[in-house]
């Protein structure tokens, strides 16, 4: 008689060698994931600093909206953090732009627009990824919403998928636990700096900047500690914690 | 899709090569088990296990257990498969997946797939590492990110639930597989 560890042995079939074509889909899986994650250029970061600054910023009224920002922190330095501490190479300014689908936003750099907003994610993009100047690549990340090269990102993890979602820092913001992960930068591909913050036991809003933000780790956490989640983005990923996944039947 | 801009790889695209060509197919018996089966859903789940497991690569060497960190990515993997596109970077692609020739045992055992895949995601990771990979209770409580308290109780009380499920008559056309007893003795170890 066939026990439960044989039937069980036989469920989980064969364990084959990987082809090659398998091997180099997960490797640049891999690489493409980091990618979203770093910024391309740290060098990139003093030139910036100097185009932010030069550029006039188009400020446009924001409405009320019905999100839910962390407490005690709308336009305020977080506990900790002194004033001339935020006063880096970049400045931050009051976002006044339109409000985007999912958070808000109390402070950004100064330069800096939503270029990207979706039921997944905000990406906040420098001046220049407005448009391509006449020495840019058009097909470069910068101009791809979707690349978080030289950028801010902001968009929501349930915190057991989070690898390491207690960072490489604990601190609070308001009074949400937050944590700070520094990725250094390795290769070819430059560095980030993650800040987490919880929205819920299973939620955390994660906030990455690249390190070409030029953005001192005060001015960071300004802005992330600055970034509320609309109550309805927070339900669903909630909700998302507590569904167990239900078996797919075909290839999709 | 963009392409990586280094011709060549790095220290960790090596290392990362040598640990998927010596590790996928052991990942991906895992992946079947702990989807009932699913021989779709189980590749997703090592792709996207696979993916972390890149991106965090240098946790992962400095892992005291790398073993316990990749079980452990690959349960959080299957506990947020559903809902995964809404919040995550990884988006659906328009193209499937590239599949392995003969990565789905489609037929091989219906009725432990169906009693395996009726037990919520955590009970079922906790039998299939502590019954069938005989996994301690420690380890086992690692790789779910429960205490051992819970990892106990979920086995037991998943082993019941299979028990009962397996031990139901069979339906004739269904399989030729005899309906299976489980020993007392496998139960309670």
């Amino acid at each position: 008689m066939m026990d439960l560890h044989s039937r069980m042995e036989r469920l989980g079939g064969s364990i084959d060698d990987p082809s090659a074509t398998a091997i180099a889909g997960d490797l640049d899986r891999g690489r493409r994931a980091v990618r979203r994650r770093r910024a391309a250029q740290i060098a990139t970061g003093s030139a910036f600093s100097v185009a932010a600054v030069a550029t006039a910023f188009a400020l446009t009224i924001s409405g009320p909206g019905n999100s839910t920002p962390n407490p005690g922190l709308a336009g305020q330095v977080p506990p900790g953090v002194s004033q001339s501490a935020v006063t880096g190479g970049v400045q931050l300014v009051a976002y006044t732009g339109e409000k985007p689908g999912r958070f808000t936003i109390d402070q950004v750099p100064q330069g800096f627009f939503v270029q990207n907003q979706d039921e997944y994610e905000l990406v906040l993009a420098p001046e220049r990824a407005k448009s391509p100047g006449p020495g840019d690549d058009p097909a470069s990340e910068l101009f791809n919403p979707r690349v978080y090269t030289d950028k801010i990102a902001v968009f929501l993890e349930v915190t057991d998928f989070m690898v390491n979602p207690t960072g490489d820092e604990q601190f609070t913001i308001g009074d949400r636990p937050a944590a700070l992960r520094t990725i250094p930068a390795e290769g070819d591909i430059a560095g980030a700096t993650q800040i987490f913050v919880a929205q819920s036991e299973k939620v955390s809003l994660t906030v990455q900047f690249a390190h070409s933000t030029g953005l001192t780790k005060e001015q960071m956490i300004t802005v992330a500690g600055g970034i509320g989640v609309d109550p309805t983005a927070l339900s669903d990923a909630e909700e998302g914690a507590r569904t167990p996944p239900t078996l797919k039947t075909g290839n999709n | 899709m963009k392409r990586d801009r280094g011709s060549g790889r790095s220290e960790r695209d090596e290392q990362f090569h040598d640990f998927v060509a010596d590790r996928r197919g052991h990942l991906l018996h895992t992946a079947r088990l702990l989807t009932a089966g699913d021989g779709h859903l189980a590749e997703d789940l090592v792709q996207t296990a696979l993916t972390k497991l890149y991106v965090s690569w240098t946790a992962y060497r400095r892992a005291a257990n790398p073993d316990g960190y990749v079980r452990r990515v690959l349960v959080n993997a299957l506990i947020t498969e559903r809902r995964r596109a809404w919040w995550r970077f990884e988006r659906p692609s328009e193209r499937l997946p590239e599949r392995a020739a003969a990565d789905t045992p489609d037929g091989t055992d219906p009725e432990l797939a169906q009693a395996l895949g009726a037990l919520p995601p955590r009970m079922r990771a906790a039998v299939v590492f502590r019954f069938f990979y005989e996994l301690d209770v420690a380890e086992t409580a690692e790789a779910l990110g429960c205490s051992t308290g819970t990892v106990k109780s979920q086995t037991a009380r998943a082993l019941d639930k299979l028990r009962a499920a397996l031990e139901r008559p069979t339906a004739p056309r269904s399989t030729s597989a005899q309906p299976t007893t489980l020993h007392q003795q496998e139960l309670t170890r």
